[in-house]
């Protein structure tokens, strides 16, 4: 029912667009102005196994702008959208087997994005309701920009930020500290609408709530795949036993969750003014010189998450182990026959088997389920960004110290046990998060010129950036984020926008390339606006990944190119 | 003989000091009244056009001639001649500043105006160069005295067919030698820092593009830059821009910040300056107050306005950019040239811009001059043109000069700041 009225506000007010003849429209002596806009974008993935439509979202949006007193304002932004290829593609068998399942999460939304009051008492200014705050310097990855979330279930970070990010319920106070140097300080508080990025993985939702944009497995999750002879109490497998290596005794994630051998939950999400879940942040800006700096400073709570063991599984079984086995202090390492070094899971075997007189199967007193939670640890970011023009060129600047990033840490190296040993090493030593600092760095330019051999009429906008992230006090079983990936002490990335308008300002083409040095892997947007009239913009574009497979942020989208078309009606 | 070598010492002597003096003398071309026939009366029509089409040429700038008779041609406008009126072109203040000041200012070896303090710099100008002080934007600009707020609506043409349109709020603030609104004189704060002028946009239509902030502090010096940041929307913060902006069109129009004021470049050492001509056109007379902005519809006067017109004598100055980096190669520009004691205050009325192979590409000027009975000139209408591609783009609006002035100025600072952009972001 809810989609049936989505749909027909969508189709009234597109057909009824027309009936706007300028943009918009404004009631109350212009104290209340509407605007908006309509679209239709579809997308055509070309990776993958067989080229499919795979999206057809159709996005109403309704800008609200009141102004109740000369220093008081009201804004406000709904977006409603439908995303028509559940429906249109409903009788595909290839549709119902691939991404089917996600209907109920991203079929249809719709919500009151943003709402806001703006209040000015003298030299402060105040912001209060549901908002984006934007720090930084950088485009197209985050460094400062870490108050909002991201919503990155369809087509990842490729869409405009601005439509992606998750707003939040903040007060925002700025005081203006000199007009004659720009200068300013913003302070933010999150009375405790703490939001986390959203993107799919298996472990989060099934194969059968897979979507178009869902990313692989964690690959902490496919270690976790059992080979150990225990017997299954319930489910399909019930009574087998589970003695080799191979399937289906050698069980996936999701297998296991469908088993209920694995347990993944979230984290709450906190309770509305809950002050302990405060998040906290300020900003000091300036010009001086030429050069505009700010100084930034936020606490709050990381915005992807930190898997944490919560219990249950095979836990403490190297500590039970007699000490003459384990090396020593080592639960890590079974050493019974000098010089030889054997893996625990191996002494597992031996354990269960009875090897060692304590057993058989006493290890499972420990019982199934094996019960992980993905936490959102808080955090604190310390920053400072510069800009600085010198004639055609403006110099960019961005450095982000995350004083306390929480990763997980894996038992050992990929290189050793891929199966349960891993994590069960991991929860022995009980503590599968590590606290590491690490510092982000972007240095960009922005230039523009006029070329006029290929546009005698408008400027190239050329913008390039280079980053790099370093961690320090590195450690090889680091991993970071839902994907659980494996992240490198020093990475490298460079992106380079270029873009112009033709046709007095009516065909507007663009492209951005990033590249991932570290993983060497691609991503490419090539697209093209045309801006005929007043109210319709139609774009079509491309998304093009390359790079190495299970690499985030690329490389894991390797299958995932599409083309898309999107009609845009504004008013 | 020492009489006679004292002889020569003295020609060669008054020679080298009048020789110049006579050359600056010379640079002001003899004034030629129009004597045709185009007088109050008459009205130009789509059936006569042709006819006045050679006086027309004789008393327009050749891109108007180009705007003008598509407009009258096609039906969408006539051009009423109607007798020159002087109303106040200039305010109490500024034309008391100006005697105070006259005699002050002077122009140096690379062109830059020193001494200044307030006013029209030269109120009888010798030369090129100092009709251009007189009429550069820091100091008397074309739209504006000491700040102003204004609404405006930009459209655009391709020919007569109407393509689309864009609305901005627009306010600016000058920091030096302000005569009218308080606070009076330099604002220490701002010309210590070397800081002349302050301006802010923001775009409230369509919604691409709604939200849009930029700021811009101009520097009187001649080589420093602006500082210019923008909000924008798509990303969601506050953006660095490079000096090159001044040159690059705004959202598809015809309009680059350059061209404000019919010329807002700054001048330098490399320009020339030269005074072309002194004679009369056709120019549109000045509307004073809201209740007489004249009616425009673009559904039925398309890219033209409908105003009456009046014959006014202007000098003609040329300014040749010598920068083979610049967008033009020179610059026209048709400064009023009623005399400051019979009611002239030196107003820019037109601006044509040639390429870098000298051919005719953009021009800009007045289409409805405004003011208020105090004598604060603004506009009500402008036009922008694209000469080679006949594309155009209407400014219509109206400041604050004739609306709410007691309510809106002296405009706040905390306007031209970041945390205003901040403020105003969307």
């Amino acid at each position: 029912m809810k989609r049936i009225g989505l749909v027909f506000a969508l189709v009234a007010l597109w057909l009824g667009g027309s009936a706007f003849s300028a943009h918009g429209f404004t009631l109350l002596d212009d104290k209340l102005s509407i605007s908006g806009y309509v679209q239709n974008q579809s997308s055509y993935r070309v990776g993958g196994d067989s080229d499919q439509w795979v999206s057809s979202e159709n996005r109403l949006q309704v800008e609200i702008d009141a102004k109740l007193h000369p220093n008081v304002s009201l804004f406000g932004i709904f977006r409603g959208t439908y995303d028509a290829i559940y429906d249109l593609r409903s009788d595909s068998d290839q549709w119902s087997r691939d991404y089917a399942g996600s209907r109920e999460d991203l079929s249809t939304e719709y919500e009151m994005r943003e709402l806001y009051m703006d209040a000015t008492l003298g030299r402060w200014d105040f912001r209060i309701g549901k908002q984006q705050v934007v720090w930084g310097e950088t485009d197209g990855l985050r460094l400062m920009d870490i108050i909002n979330p991201l919503d990155m279930r369809r087509q990842f970070i490729t869409r405009d930020w601005r439509d992606i990010r998750i707003p939040l319920t903040m007060v925002k106070a700025t005081y203006g500290i000199s007009t004659q140097h720009n200068a300013f300080l913003e302070l933010l508080w999150n009375p405790g609408d703490v939001r986390r990025d959203k993107i799919y993985f298996d472990t989060t939702l099934s194969d059968d709530h897979k979507s178009p944009w869902t990313i692989s497995n964690p690959p902490l999750f496919e270690k976790m795949q059992i080979d150990a002879p225990i017997v299954i109490a319930s489910g399909p497998l019930a009574g087998v036993p589970l003695t080799t290596t191979a399937p289906p005794f050698l069980l996936d994630t999701p297998t296991m969750r469908q088993l209920g051998i694995l347990n993944v939950a979230e984290e709450d999400t906190p309770s509305w003014i809950n002050v302990n879940k405060s998040e906290f942040g300020a900003r000091l800006g300036g010009e001086g010189g030429g050069w505009f700096l700010t100084l930034n400073y936020w606490q709050g709570f990381s915005k992807s998450p930190v898997i944490k063991y919560d219990g249950g599984g095979l836990l403490g079984i190297g500590n039970l182990l007699p000490a003459d086995f384990i090396g020593g202090t080592n639960p890590d390492v079974f050493v019974p026959f000098p010089p030889g070094q054997l893996p625990t899971n191996t002494v597992i075997g031996a354990y269960l088997a009875g090897a060692f007189g304590v057993g058989p199967y006493t290890a499972l007193q420990q019982p199934f389920p094996i019960n992980v939670r993905l936490e959102y640890p808080r955090e604190r970011v310390i920053g400072f960004t510069f800009n600085k023009p010198t004639g055609l060129w403006v110099w960019r600047g961005e450095f982000a110290t995350y004083v306390d990033k929480h990763y997980n840490i894996l038992g050992k190296g990929d290189d050793w046990s891929p199966y349960i040993g891993v994590l069960n090493n991991a929860f022995v030593r009980g503590d599968m998060i590590a606290e590491k600092t690490m510092q982000a760095s972007m240095l960009g330019f922005d230039y523009k010129r006029l070329i006029t051999w290929l546009n005698p009429e408008k400027m190239f906008f050329v913008s390039g950036q280079a980053f790099l992230h370093h961690i320090f006090d590195y450690d090889e079983e680091l991993r970071f984020g839902p994907y659980s990936q494996k992240p490198r002490e020093d990475s490298y990335a460079l992106s380079l926008l270029v873009n112009t308008e033709y046709h007095m300002g009516r065909i507007c083409p663009e492209v951005l390339v990033v590249y991932d040095a570290a993983a060497t892997g691609w991503y490419i947007k090539p697209r093209l606006e045309f801006k005929y009239g007043d109210h319709w913009r139609p774009e079509i574009g491309a998304l093009v990944f390359t790079g190495d497979q299970y690499e985030l942020p690329f490389g894991e989208l390797n299958n995932n190119d599409e083309i898309y078309v999107r009609l845009k009606y504004q008013f | 003989m020492i009489k006679l070598k004292g002889a020569h010492f003295l020609t060669a002597f008054l020679m080298g000091i009048l020789f110049p003096v006579f050359l600056g003398a010379t640079e002001l071309p003899t004034y030629q009244k129009y004597e045709g026939p185009i007088k109050p009366g008459v009205v130009i029509t789509k059936e006569n056009w042709d006819k006045y089409l050679p006086e027309l040429q004789k008393l327009l700038p050749p891109a108007k001639v180009k705007w003008m008779g598509m407009g009258v041609k096609e039906g969408l406008v006539t051009m009423p001649i109607v007798k020159t009126t002087f109303p106040l072109a200039a305010t109490k203040n500024q034309m008391e500043a100006t005697r105070k000041y006259a005699g002050t200012a002077r122009v140096a070896a690379n062109n830059d105006l020193l001494n200044w303090v307030a006013g029209i710099p030269f109120p009888e100008p010798k030369n090129g160069l100092e009709v251009a002080w007189n009429v550069y934007p820091l100091i008397l600009r074309a739209v504006s005295t000491d700040e102003l707020l204004m609404n405006m609506k930009f459209l655009l043409f391709k020919g007569t067919k109407y393509e689309k349109n864009f609305t901005m709020d627009y306010i600016n603030s000058k920091c030096r030698g302000r005569m009218d609104i308080p606070p009076l004189g330099d604002m220490p704060d701002f010309t210590n820092r070397g800081i002349a002028f302050k301006e802010s946009l923001v775009i409230t239509e369509p919604n691409e593009v709604k939200g849009f902030v930029q700021l811009r502090i101009r520097y009187w010096e001649i080589n420093k830059a602006d500082d210019s940041y923008a909000y924008i929307p798509a990303i969601r913060r506050v953006r660095r821009l490079t000096g090159a902006d001044l040159t690059d069109p705004l959202l598809g129009s015809d309009c680059i910040p350059d061209d404000y004021d019919t010329m807002r470049q700054k001048y330098d050492s490399r320009m020339k300056f030269r005074l072309l001509e002194h004679r009369d056109f056709l120019v549109p007379r000045i509307y004073v107050g809201r209740e007489n902005k004249p009616a425009y519809d673009y559904k039925k006067h398309g890219h033209c306005f409908q105003v009456e017109w009046e014959i006014r004598p202007h000098w003609v100055l040329e300014i040749m950019l010598n920068d083979p980096d610049y967008a033009y190669s020179k610059r026209i520009i048709y400064v009023d040239a009623t005399p400051v004691d019979q009611g002239g205050s030196y107003r820019v009325y037109y601006g044509e811009a040639y390429d870098q192979k000298g051919r005719l590409w953009r021009a800009n000027g007045f289409a409805a001059p405004a003011a208020n009975k105090e004598g604060f000139v603004c506009l009500f209408n402008w036009a922008y043109v694209n000469y080679q591609t006949d594309h155009y783009t209407l400014l219509d609006g109206y400041p604050s000069y004739v609306k709410d002035f007691d309510k809106i100025h002296p405009l706040k600072e905390d306007a031209f700041t970041i945390r205003g952009m901040l403020q105003r972001a969307r």
